[in-house]
């Protein structure tokens, strides 16, 4: 009897079905995502991937921007939200690309955990407070090894006027994030793009190589395992 | 008896193969934009591992002649290479806003992917883009929004003089172009400028007739 179970249990634990199936309750899934940089003449500033779960939004249409969103919109600096999403349990891994995404350049980060939302944001830099964003974006049907090709669109953060001037467009050498400024259409909302001074906005420290369309980024997220 | 079956099994096995092999493809371009004109398509259905363009990466010299001048004749050479199956000018010519044309291709086995390209008119070196789309086993109609892509060949300067044409006749002359280089790299068109000007400004678009906004261009494709 007890020689039966002993044998019953070698047989369980030599075989390799079940070790690999232990292998794969181990690992948690982990994504390579790869962001490249569309424009003609909009550099991003370092971007933020966030795996989060369903209760994290890091922006909503039509709502005002956090401050820690409105930091990265308005002054390229991702500090704040990647503080914040690793600070709350909704988020299993924050990461912040490793510098600045020049147009037709490609930066990847890998994310790793449980949750199955992914979110993405970075500044257009020759603008006041436009983003290229990606909310929550569910990531549950890749499969390991599979991969997946996104085209993002361009958001407002709808918390400082799009002046163009020279003194408000960080790229432009101007003030980057300031709280108080002019939030007078607080919602963020799909960017209506830069007028420029080629196209007779006088006031404006852009030019014609400055417009842009969307889609303004490719994504492409990669389920590593 | 048991060899009649077995040929039964044969046959319906062949079919079967043959059927997989070979894909019926009806495809349908759109035209979507206010003023712009497509230049001759080429449509082609090839293997996975080949692409005519990447997004971020400089140009092929046939990209960049279809993209300057609208001609295809150096990409259907390209994809003759790697046996694909090619269809070019559908439309007999140009596919004026707000048009569509259709066409037909029936695809080798390792031809899964499929791709569209042709100049915009008037653009310096702008064309409308389907690259390398995984072409759907199951039967079914799909539609695709295409975007418009700037080639990185040349500066878009919106000059009438580097443009080959503006075929709905809305062009100014006389302006001063715009002091731009090409971007070296292909990526999502910033659309066309334009003014109000048609004697003189900035460019020799018309911002009232020539610009646009994503996407360009619809693709539908029936997989029979």
């Amino acid at each position: 009897m007890s020689s039966a179970l002993i044998a019953a249990g070698l047989g369980f634990s030599g075989c390799g079905d079940s070790d690999e199936m232990m292998d794969t309750e181990v690992k948690m899934p982990k994504y390579e995502i790869s962001i490249t940089n569309l424009t003609a003449g909009q550099p991003m500033a370092p971007a933020i991937a966030v795996l989060h779960n369903a209760n994290y939004m890091m922006y909503t249409l039509g709502t005002s921007a956090s401050v820690a969103l409105e930091t990265l919109a308005e002054g390229g600096d991702n500090s704040m939200l990647l503080a914040e999403a690793k600070a709350t349990t909704d988020v299993d891994d924050a990461e912040g690309f490793s510098g600045v995404l020049t147009p037709g350049s490609t930066l990847s980060v890998t994310v790793e955990g449980d949750d199955d939302y992914l979110s993405l944001a970075g500044m257009l830099v020759n603008t006041n407070d436009g983003f290229v964003g990606l909310r929550s974006y569910h990531l549950s049907h890749l499969s390991v090894g599979e991969a997946e090709r996104l085209e993002l669109s361009t958001y407002d953060a709808g918390t400082e006027a799009n002046s163009e001037s020279a003194a408000t467009v960080p790229a432009q050498q101007g003030e980057g994030f300031n709280t108080a400024r002019n939030d007078a259409n607080d919602k963020v909302r799909s960017h209506a793009g830069v007028v420029t001074a080629d196209d007779g906005l006088s006031s404006s420290a852009l030019s014609s190589i400055h417009r842009f369309d969307n889609p303004t980024a490719m994504v492409v997220i990669k389920r590593m395992q | 008896m048991t060899r009649k079956l077995l040929t039964t099994a044969l046959t319906t096995a062949t079919l079967m193969s043959t059927t997989l092999m070979a894909q019926e493809l009806e495809v349908k371009i759109t035209n979507n934009t206010n003023g712009i004109y497509f230049t001759p398509l080429l449509v082609s259905a090839h293997p996975s591992t080949t692409a005519l363009f990447t997004t971020g990466v400089a140009a092929s010299a046939h990209l960049k002649a279809m993209a300057e001048g609208g001609d295809v004749s150096g990409l259907a050479t390209d994809l003759g290479t790697v046996n694909a199956d090619v269809m070019t000018n559908p439309a007999s010519g140009l596919l004026a806003p707000g048009t569509t044309t259709m066409t037909t291709l029936v695809t080798a086995d390792e031809n899964t992917n499929l791709s569209v390209v042709a100049m915009m008119l008037p653009t310096n070196d702008g064309f409308i883009g389907l690259n390398n789309w995984k072409v759907p086993t199951t039967p079914g109609t799909y539609t695709i929004n295409i975007n418009a892509y700037d080639a990185g060949t040349e500066a878009n300067t919106e000059l009438i003089a580097d443009i080959p044409a503006d075929p709905g006749t809305k062009n100014g002359t006389g302006a001063t172009g715009f002091n731009v280089t090409a971007e070296g790299y292909v990526h999502i068109h910033r659309g066309n400028v334009g003014d109000s000007d048609a004697s003189g400004g900035k460019s020799d678009l018309d911002a009232a007739s020539h610009r646009w906004l994503n996407p360009v261009a619809t693709v539908s494709v029936t997989v029979k």
